[in-house]
């Protein structure tokens, strides 16, 4: 039975390993392009699990099947990022790495207080069925959260596939290892930084639908609060490197569960905070970053 | 100074950059600088630490911006396009430092050079030809190559789109004696395979060797130019420059 148990939690923890995994790689691709910690990043989490509400919701005159609405979700927040790109950071793009963060937490106040004036503060929720808990092997899993390991997998090999094979993703990688030789290659780095804000952000979007499957209700400010778990898992890995990021994500993931299940459910946060101060004192290289 | 013309002007060179003037913030460090560079020509720039050479590369790559002058290449001017243009425009550049990218194969980094080729498969392998070092290497990370064979891609990075200008600053840095040799004979290969080369060298006497034409820079302003037999044999160049 203890054994049990402990596989049980484990396996919860990969479940939301693999929310935070999606988000995780998000946040390190935008870092490794720009050199930037985007404290906004967590928005694009609360945006995407909004729209998806609405868009199924039928809030835009039609209303569409959750799986349609929650890609149109994703695809929006890209934009949005891509927006947010453009007016906020290209122009201060030349100023540093300090000025950028600074700004980042300023947008990410702007976007929330946004979000909350149009739809106030009540908690909302996808309209996702509740499931009894099936048998997989001896451990007792949802169909969603089956779903939400395989989305996770899913988008963890259409970024490796990303990277390694197609020429945009060599292009990011270029950028992000050496920005000055891939101007001078014949790259227009302002557009792969673009396209980079583009995919940063449809991930953070479909972390954060996926968080919402996974802990429904939530208010406009369940992205910035899960920003830190989110960062715990960067770090983790190594902020630049999304295969750190991943291996990461699956660590806090299940230290939270371990966590919440053997010590104390009051702090499952804290569980990664206190890694992310265990990262900072004992690896603090990890925030200096590297290029993937 | 016998022999040592002030600075002579090519009206049919393949490139041309005429008065260039630019700097760092407030700091000028080119007063006006004329270089030409001729279809299948190896020009050299040399000239004491300070006088502005790898400033002039960077400026003629449009990687700083020219406060004034005008750059043109093949009739076309290219003072106003930005750095990623340049090598759709037919001229590629090697920088002195950190010219591979460290986090991809050397494969992947002939990749990258191939975004503007035309031939890419055909390229690569002829890269590969030049540089056979490279091709035993191709799926090892830049970063764990020797000085020497980072050198190599960086030039093959730079010639696989078929450029018909090289930039090339200083490609004898930090390699060994025994390598120098080697690089100048590359640039010797590639201004044979059709690619005219301006390098900027300190190691002046071996860099003449494959040179046909030199300008020396100092203190920001062309100081003077010729052909490379009449510097060699200028005894007020070697002194002046040459510490001989």
């Amino acid at each position: 039975m203890v054994l049990d148990n402990l596989i049980q939690t484990f396996v919860f923890g990969i479940v939301e390993g693999s929310v935070i995994a999606v988000g995780a790689v998000g946040l390190t691709l935008s870092y490794g392009v720009t050199r930037f910690i985007n404290f906004a990043y967590g928005e694009f989490l609360t945006y995407g699990a909004y729209l998806a509400v609405f868009i199924a919701g039928g809030l835009f005159g039609v209303s569409l099947p959750l799986p349609v609405a929650i890609a149109v979700a994703v695809l929006l927040v890209g934009l949005l990022g891509v927006a947010v790109s453009r007016v906020f950071f290209e122009p201060i793009s030349h100023r540093g790495a300090l000025p950028l963060l600074i700004t980042s937490i300023g947008v990410s106040f702007i976007l929330r207080n946004l979000l909350q004036g149009w739809v106030g503060v009540d908690a909302r929720q996808l309209p996702v069925p509740l499931l009894r808990r099936k048998d997989y092997f001896g451990v007792q899993l949802t169909e969603l959260e089956v779903a939400v390991i395989v989305v996770g997998v899913v988008t963890m090999l259409l970024v490796h596939l990303l990277l390694q094979r197609t020429m945009l993703g060599k292009r990011m990688r270029a950028t992000s290892g050496n920005r000055s030789l891939a101007e001078v290659a014949g790259i227009d780095t302002q557009r792969v930084v673009r396209q980079t804000w583009f995919i940063s952000a449809a991930a953070g979007a479909l972390s954060g639908v996926l968080y919402a499957i996974l802990f429904a209700p939530f208010r406009p400010g369940v992205g910035f609060a899960y920003l830190i778990v989110i960062f715990a898992a960067t770090l983790l890995g190594g902020i630049g490197r999304p295969y750190g990021a991943m291996l990461g994500a699956f660590i806090i993931g299940i230290a939270m569960n371990l966590g919440s299940a053997y010590l104390s459910a009051n702090y499952t946060r804290a569980y990664a905070f206190v890694i992310l101060v265990a990262v900072l004192l004992v690896r603090p290289e990890g925030i200096r970053g590297g290029e993937f | 100074m016998s022999g040592i013309e002030a600075v002579r002007r090519f009206d049919d060179a393949l490139f041309s950059a005429r008065d260039i003037e630019t700097g760092y913030g407030d700091l000028q460090v080119l007063y006006g600088v004329d270089v030409d560079v001729q279809t299948d020509e190896v020009v050299l720039l040399f000239g004491p630490n300070g006088a502005g050479k790898s400033t002039l590369m960077r400026a003629l790559f449009r990687q700083l911006p020219l406060w004034d002058g005008t750059i043109e290449m093949d009739g076309r001017d290219l003072s106003e396009v930005s750095a990623n243009e340049m090598v759709p425009n037919g001229v590629a550049y090697v920088p002195q430092t950190e010219n591979v990218f460290p986090n991809l194969t050397v494969s992947e980094n002939l990749d990258i050079g191939s975004i503007h080729a035309e031939a890419p498969a055909e390229r690569r392998e002829t890269m590969y030809d030049l540089f056979p070092r490279l091709a035993e290497r191709q799926d090892q990370d830049a970063s764990t190559l020797s000085g020497g064979e980072r050198q190599m891609l960086a030039m093959a990075r730079a010639l696989v789109p078929d450029p018909d200008l090289l930039l090339i600053d200083e490609p004898s840095a930090g390699l060994a004696p025994k390598l120098i040799e080697r690089a100048f004979d590359h640039v010797d290969r590639i201004r044979e395979a059709g690619t005219a080369v301006l390098m900027v060298e300190q190691n002046v006497l071996a860099a003449l060797d494959v040179t046909d034409r030199a300008y020396a820079l100092d203190m920001g302003e062309n100081r003077f130019e010729a052909d490379a037999d009449t510097i060699r044999d200028s005894e007020r160049v070697r002194e002046l420059y040459l510490g001989q």
